[in-house]
């Protein structure tokens, strides 16, 4: 682990006890994330990347349990911490930014007053203060007359005006990192260029570093430094995302890739991934992607790759990408 | 030979009255949901209907079904005008007009099995051509890509997909001519969007249907239709060939929603600016041209007047007073 | 957070292929109380269609010589003021409380549900109408409603059905209109209606039987109010008149003799309770055995 790095997340297995068995939702993940740096985690349901995201804030539900691995931050290994210290973390150092800004605000309280309460759970800040802060704070993510919106309800802000005051809440006390779990999924696409536009903005300003949580490849191209890709719990790809789009080495990026319609380029068919998503409570022992793969061959089903540096820059989980097969 | 206009809306407006923000009870508020369209879609072709939250597509794919109905205009399917019909004659038409919803939840009763889903329709038309309802819906499921056995189970035990699939299975199970797709892809994985949309396109060819596809998503849009209509705060503002229309855009509302699209390329990544300001309200909309208080275009005329449409190249529509000469 | 079903960024879990069968035993062992509600409710069940057999005597028979006898071998609770055996009196009593409780929830079910799926599904006027019919019912408790209702159609079995039954009614037609307007929403109502489906067609098909379940629970929960209602209404005289007997007027009779023979207001209330009991058990298990929420998704 370098200076450059801010977290990093080692061998990170998580599972959750279910009335039906075990499932096993991250398996075995590894990444790391740099200061100011825009990173991004993609994958379709069932890939673990939602998951993952709440580990490191340790935001799970009662049922689940992190198997084992570390995840250090600031020198710190995050999973080792008490309930006390995690929560001085939470909303300071490591924020989140999460998918639906409708259910993320309580409708009964202005947003002048959930901004103020994530402040003074921090910081003791007078009255006035912290007034000024909130203004200063919406401001910066670009909310229109902030002096008078600041005390409106959330009904009365629209999805995208929403997005900004969950992004001006995680932003209410300096963090290093913000998790961002699908932030612009529910909104419009001219509203999501403008929270992109606001995203690069902090990254640049503010060397605030996003963790980016979305099943959206174009969002990934857009803001993204680096890309993991996940499915089925693992994590079958890490690249900068230049090589990533590129030269994409895993069969599932290259086919998630060209399965995209383009609105830059002319396609006459999809390439389609035959079959489904493994089931959760029975993933596989072998590669987990070789149901789906079409260059599987006998090594795939001998157990499940290791994550491997194939060139500077990229890791790949698939024998035949690590051989130079591919 | 030229195809013939299958469905043709003119002057469609559809208005819904809400509950006032004011205590005043005698001032509803109007959500001007569809307000004045025309649009023609030929025989065997896709039109794609794109627009973002709010600028009526869905109301207007459910108005030209009459599954909602519309305030004022004329709706002709086959040159008939559907308004004009009464209850039963409409009922009988609409074994040709068929619908598929976006979510794959709740667009399929959780109680029945889906042999039962699909031979819904029968209960009122019976089997098209006569014939045995378990054949036709075995060959249905196939057509769709499905097994057989899966009229015995009930749709939970199906991924979003595969109830996609099934939705589509009922929807072409009178052999309909025309049907309205609802975002049909939206709530599914990436990797299953493809196959659907694949799914689709071979069904068009085999049985010779003609699509409405309503999307906010611009990509999927272009994959599939041949024409395509950007909507606006209930009107339709650009139309034409898709290839024309979303690579030469004429519309500034086209040229912003195209440059607002993420492209999965890193390398383009710089090259666009987005459009500033929130789309308003579709109860007070603004006056004269509905998008000139984001328009990088604007004129003066534009806060004053509404556009008229102009054809600014054969088949190509743009409601926009920068054409106006 | 409740998040849409087109959300992907939340872990989903399909149901697995799993039979019905083994899914409702499951359940039911965990839930003992449907077990043990049944088990009363059929004890009872059986107590009323074979009173003929399983009563030790005429439940008519005087025996003047014989008042207010104390619990012997030949009378295992005594007799009553006028001689008769208050054991097979208390076994007949069991039909007038079953017939009449299930009887009347049965045609307020019915009749509800019709209320309700009109209300529901139409809106509009009929809708204001309906609510406003419900509102005003409920404002009376069921069973001064039922009191007064006797009041005016005078004493009887078919009088107490109708009286208790109308006052169940709105209850039931409030519940069914809730289920409707929610299943009314799903896009499957909009795709039958797209086959040309005309609107009772798509209540029957669709919106009942999503109604259903939270009817049945709640006609069972019923169930125990009504025979309260009726052992009320007995109790005060306004039942069925003697001499055929009641639990209600058992407990009437019992009173005057309350410090020397407590046991005849006593086990009438008793029998009393421990139906009411069974049927709320019953209720209350099958409430969390339908629960939507088992056996659907699992998202988290």
């Amino acid at each position: 682990m370098t200076s450059k790095s801010l977290i990093s997340v080692e061998r990170l297995q998580v599972h959750f006890s279910t009335t039906r068995g075990l499932l096993r939702a991250v398996n075995n993940v590894s990444f790391e994330v740099n200061r100011g740096e825009a990173y991004g985690i993609v994958g379709e349901s069932g890939s673990g990347k939602s998951v993952t995201a709440l580990s490191i804030l340790r935001i799970l539900p009662p049922t689940s349990r992190i198997g084992f691995g570390e995840i250090l931050f600031n020198g710190r290994n995050l999973l080792s911490l008490s309930d006390k210290e995690m929560r001085a973390i939470r909303g300071r150092e490591i924020s989140m930014i999460f998918q639906d800004p409708q259910s993320s605000f309580d409708p009964i309280f202005t947003i002048s007053n959930q901004i103020g309460e994530a402040v003074s759970i921090h910081r003791k800040l007078v009255t006035k203060e912290r007034d000024k802060h909130i203004t200063m704070l919406l401001r910066s993510v670009g909310i229109p007359e902030p002096e008078i919106r600041k005390n409106h309800y959330p009904h009365q802000f629209s999805g995208g005006m929403k997005q900004r005051a969950m992004s001006a809440m995680a932003l209410s006390n300096s963090p290093e990192l913000i998790i961002a779990d699908e932030p612009t999924t529910s909104l419009d696409v001219t509203i999501q260029a403008q929270i992109i536009e606001l995203f690069r903005n902090l990254i640049k300003e503010l060397g605030v570093s996003i963790l980016l949580i979305t099943h959206d490849m174009g969002l990934i191209a857009e803001l993204c430094d680096s890309v993991s890709v996940m499915y089925a719990g693992y994590i079958v790809e890490t690249a900068d995302v230049y090589s990533l789009f590129r030269n994409p080495r895993h069969p599932y990026t290259r086919a998630l890739i060209d399965s995209i319609p383009r609105l830059d380029l002319d396609k006459d068919k999809l390439v389609s991934i035959p079959g489904r998503v493994p089931d959760p409570l029975n993933i596989p022992h072998f590669c987990v992607f070789q149901p789906r793969c079409n260059f599987s061959t006998d090594i795939c089903l001998g157990g499940m790759p290791e994550l491997l540096q194939v060139r500077e820059g990229t890791k790949v989980a698939c024998y035949r990408a690590q051989r130079g097969d591919l | 030979m030229t195809a013939t206009n299958l469905v043709e809306v003119k002057q469609l407006k559809k208005h819904f009255a809400i509950g006032g923000r004011s205590m005043n009870p005698f001032k509803k508020d109007v959500v001007r949901a569809v307000d004045g369209v025309d649009l023609v879609i030929k025989e065997g072709s896709t039109l794609g209907l794109v627009g973002e939250s709010g600028c009526g597509k869905t109301t207007l794919g459910r108005c030209i079904l009459r599954l909602i109905e519309p305030e004022s205009g004329e709706i002709f399917f086959d040159s008939c005008d559907i308004i004009q019909l009464d209850k039963k004659s409409m009922r009988r038409l609409r074994k040709n007009m068929q619908i598929v919803f976006q979510d794959p939840f709740s667009s399929l009763d959780p109680r029945m099995k889906v042999g039962a889903i699909i031979s819904q329709a029968f209960n009122v038309f019976g089997v098209p051509g006569g014939g045995n309802k378990k054949d036709r819906v075995s060959w249905l499921l196939e057509s769709v890509g499905l097994e057989a056995d899966s009229v015995n189970r009930f749709p939970h035990e199906f991924s979003g997909g595969q109830r996609q699939r099934i939705a589509i299975a009922r929807a072409l199970a009178l052999n309909p001519q025309f049907i309205v797709a609802d975002e049909p892809v939206s709530a599914l994985d990436v990797s299953v969007r493809a196959q659907i949309l694949n799914l689709m396109n071979e069904l068009k060819n085999s049985f010779r249907l003609t699509y409405l596809y309503i999307s906010h998503d611009l990509s999927t849009v272009k994959f599939i239709s041949d024409r395509v209509a950007v909507m606006y705060l209930g009107k339709v503002l650009e139309t034409g060939p898709v290839k024309m229309v979303f690579e030469k855009p004429k519309h500034p509302y086209t040229e912003t929603l195209i440059a607002a699209v993420p492209i999965p390329n890193p390398a383009l990544r710089f090259n666009r600016k987005a459009v500033k300001g929130e789309p308003p309200s579709p109860i007070s909309p603004p006056s004269g041209c509905r998008f000139h208080p984001r328009c990088p275009r604007k004129t003066d005329v534009c806060s004053e007047l509404e556009p008229r449409v102009i054809e600014v190249e054969p088949g190509h529509q743009v409601c926009c007073h920068l054409f106006t000469t | 957070m409740k998040h849409s079903a087109s959300s992907h960024s939340r872990l989903t879990l399909t149901e697995g292929v799993h039979s019905k069968q083994r899914n409702k035993l499951l359940l039911i062992r965990r839930n003992p109380r449907i077990l043990i509600g049944l088990f009363v409710i059929l004890g009872f069940l059986s107590c009323a269609v074979f009173a003929p057999w399983i009563s030790p005597y005429d439940p008519f028979k005087m025996d003047l010589l014989n008042k207010y006898s104390q619990p012997s071998k030949e009378h295992l609770i005594g007799t009553d003021y006028i001689g008769r055996d208050i054991l097979s009196r208390l076994i007949w009593g069991t039909r007038v409380s079953l017939y009449t409780s299930v009887l009347a929830i049965s045609c307020a079910a019915a009749f509800g549900i019709l209320l309700g799926v009109t209300a529901g599904f139409f809106g509009g006027k009929l809708d204001i109408i309906i609510s406003r019919f419900i509102d005003i019912m409920l404002a009376l408790p069921a069973f001064i409603m039922a009191i007064v209702l006797m009041g005016i159609l005078g004493r009887g079995l078919l009088n107490m059905i109708i009286a208790i039954g109308l006052g169940m009614l709105p209850r039931l037609a409030r519940v069914v209109r809730g289920s409707t307007l929610r299943a009314k929403e799903n896009e499957f109502v909009e795709a039958a209606r797209s086959f040309g489906y005309g609107d009772w067609r798509i209540i029957f098909r669709h919106i009942i039987p999503h109604s259903l379940n939270p009817v049945v629970v709640y006609a069972t929960l019923l169930l125990g109010s009504a025979v309260m209602i009726e052992a009320g209404l007995s109790f005060l005289g306004l039942g069925v008149p003697p001499p055929t007997p009641t639990w209600g007027q058992m407990v009437s009779e019992g009173m005057d003799v309350m410090r020397d023979l407590p046991w005849i207001s006593t086990t009438a209330g008793l029998f009393i309770v421990i139906l009411v009991l069974g049927f709320n058990l019953l209720g209350d298990g099958l409430r969390d055995h339908l629960d939507p929420r088992l056996g659907g998704r699992v998202q988290g």
